[in-house]
């Protein structure tokens, strides 16, 4: 699957929806690190507050 | 006059499209639905319908996988929306899910085009479908089967959700598993055998 295409599942209904398609992409770049998931998490949750 | 959904759920053998005899029927049984609309029909109505819906279902055929896909009759500008009200149009989704054998559910609605004047997406509803049969949910759970044999800590990390969708397919980035529902959907990221909502606030 194309990064484009997770990334548009990730935002779907989802705390990530709540950030720009680049963050999540930056996310997918850095090859999935934990640290940088919980990070964009964090993101998304105070987003969405 | 506007009867609702009508849904359809058709089976053939692993990445086969259903017999004629059964696309025949539905086949026949839309263009005696669609006859009674002059404007934004299907645009399966010229040539041979049944040719017409088997061209339509090739987008959804595979030997693994849940596919959806859409036709409709198209919308209306926002001026005619303003200036009349929501227009009607003709929507058939289908959605497939291919595993042991190949299930197909059509959904068909004659239905009011969004605000915006555009048809609404069927697709999710045909999806839902899947679920709502227990010969197709046989086919979901072969999916989800296969999956965690691929993913067991996958499976474990879902162990202690009681309610949950069916999950089908997953992307790996690095470290990470993003499983992906039935829904196209992704509710969690499993990072390090844990499993991090991406759907909801979290407490953290």
């Amino acid at each position: 699957m194309k990064d484009e295409t997770l990334v548009k599942l990730l935002r779907k209904r989802t705390l990530l929806g709540a950030l720009p398609p680049k963050a999540i992409r930056a996310l997918l770049r850095a090859e999935g690190d934990p640290k940088e998931v919980a990070r964009l998490a964090d993101l998304a949750h105070l987003a969405s507050l | 006059m506007m009867e609702g959904v009508k849904i359809w759920r058709l089976f053939a053998p692993l990445g086969e499209l259903p017999d004629d005899g059964a696309l025949g029927e539905v086949a026949k049984e839309l263009r005696e639905r669609e006859r009674r609309y002059r404007v934004r029909t299907l645009p399966l109505g010229t040539g041979e319908p049944l040719e017409a819906l088997k061209r339509f279902l090739e987008g959804v055929r595979a030997e693994e996988g849940i596919l959806a896909s859409q036709v409709d009759g198209g919308g209306v500008t926002q001026r005619y929306i303003r200036l009349h009200r929501p227009a009607a149009t003709s929507v058939l989704a289908a959605a497939a899910v291919h595993a042991e054998r190949s299930a197909y559910v059509l959904a068909y609605n004659r239905t009011r085009t969004d605000r915006w004047g555009r048809p609404p997406r069927l697709t999710w509803l045909a999806r839902v479908a899947l679920h709502s049969n227990p010969e197709t949910r046989e086919e979901l759970d072969a999916l989800e089967g296969r999956l965690f044999r691929r993913y067991p800590a996958l499976e474990e990390a879902l162990r202690p959700l009681e309610k949950r969708p069916f999950f089908v397919d997953a992307e790996r980035r690095g470290q990470v598993l993003f499983p992906i529902t039935s829904m196209e959907e992704v509710p969690y990221a499993l990072v390090g055998g844990h499993l991090l909502p991406l759907g909801r606030a979290y407490e953290g």
